[in-house]
């Protein structure tokens, strides 16, 4: 396997990217013509995202930073996938250095977060309105079907508070 | 150390996703003890404070992004310089927040920082 990272300038690092090469009869890359920056279908798809997480280990967060479980993962995407409407905002989401996940939105006025834990498979949520300072804050339990009726129905909600 | 003295943080790769830094970025890990590390941007510039925190075993950052310490302290933050482990090293104090404020004052920062924009990215 030959690597790109000779090819790439400073810019397409830690992007996707789409490589047009010339390949030989037997089937082997002879020459890499170009290399251009890709986007992906989703950059914030949900089941993409965590499976990427499974190459974490423990120490990932600069020598510290807990691995997220490979089980705690796949639950928490088969959730997304049975849950969570494909229509609704896409959260982003990032590991937590406790071995967790945390999902966010950015609603216009409003800064979500969820931070999962992917042993208890409790969350907590925070909502903040970055102009009125109100937040919110509760905890649920992902187990419950009715945990993510509520998430889905609270960001419909604040969803079109903001104008759909 | 002044109000307009930026306050830089760097951003570990998996703590961005499609251009979104998180607003982890902004608040201590619970073994940071409470307090946040960030670079005294009167001592060190952006690129200069990238290349040093790549160069420590083990941490790895996408790009710095910044707070000012006027921005910290209308959160009611604190920030010190802390020069033990190295000469531009700082802190943001986070240590008399409720764990739920904390994620408040994070919230806010990652928005300041976002509007600032990138001060490096490699």
């Amino acid at each position: 396997m030959k690597t790109l990272l000779p090819l790439l300038e400073p810019g397409l690092l830690g992007k996707s990217v789409g490589v047009i090469g010339r390949f030989n009869h037997a089937n082997q890359l002879e020459k890499i013509a170009e290399v251009e920056p890709v986007s992906p279908l989703n950059a914030r798809d949900v089941a993409a995202r965590l499976e990427a997480f499974h190459q974490l280990q423990d120490g990932w967060l600069d020598g510290k930073g807990v691995a997220p479980k490979p089980d705690g993962l796949i639950w928490l995407a088969d959730s997304f996938h049975r849950y969570y409407p494909k229509e609704l905002i896409l959260p982003y989401l990032y590991p937590t250095a406790e071995g967790g996940i945390q999902a966010e939105w950015t609603l216009e006025d409003y800064e979500i977060s969820l931070e999962v834990d992917l042993v208890s498979k409790q969350a907590e949520w925070h909502c903040l309105n970055m102009v009125t300072d109100w937040q919110e804050e509760k905890t649920l339990t992902l187990t419950h079907e009715s945990a993510w009726n509520w998430l889905v129905k609270r960001l419909l909600s604040l969803k079109a508070e903001n104008g759909g | 150390m002044n109000l307009k003295t930026l306050l830089l943080r760097q951003i570990h790769p998996n703590f961005i996703q499609d251009g979104r830094v998180s607003s982890q970025a902004f608040r201590p890990t619970p073994k940071d003890e409470d307090l946040l590390s960030v670079y005294h941007g009167d001592l060190i510039t952006p690129e200069a404070a990238w290349t040093h925190f790549n160069g420590q075993p083990k941490c790895s950052s996408v790009g710095v992004m910044g707070v000012s310490v006027a921005e910290c302290e209308e959160l009611a933050l604190s920030a010190r310089p802390d020069p033990l482990p190295f000469p531009e090293h700082a802190v943001i104090d986070f240590s008399t927040f409720s764990k739920s404020q904390i994620e408040k004052k994070a919230k806010q920062l990652r928005v300041r920082a976002e509007e600032r924009n990138w001060l490096y990215q490699p």
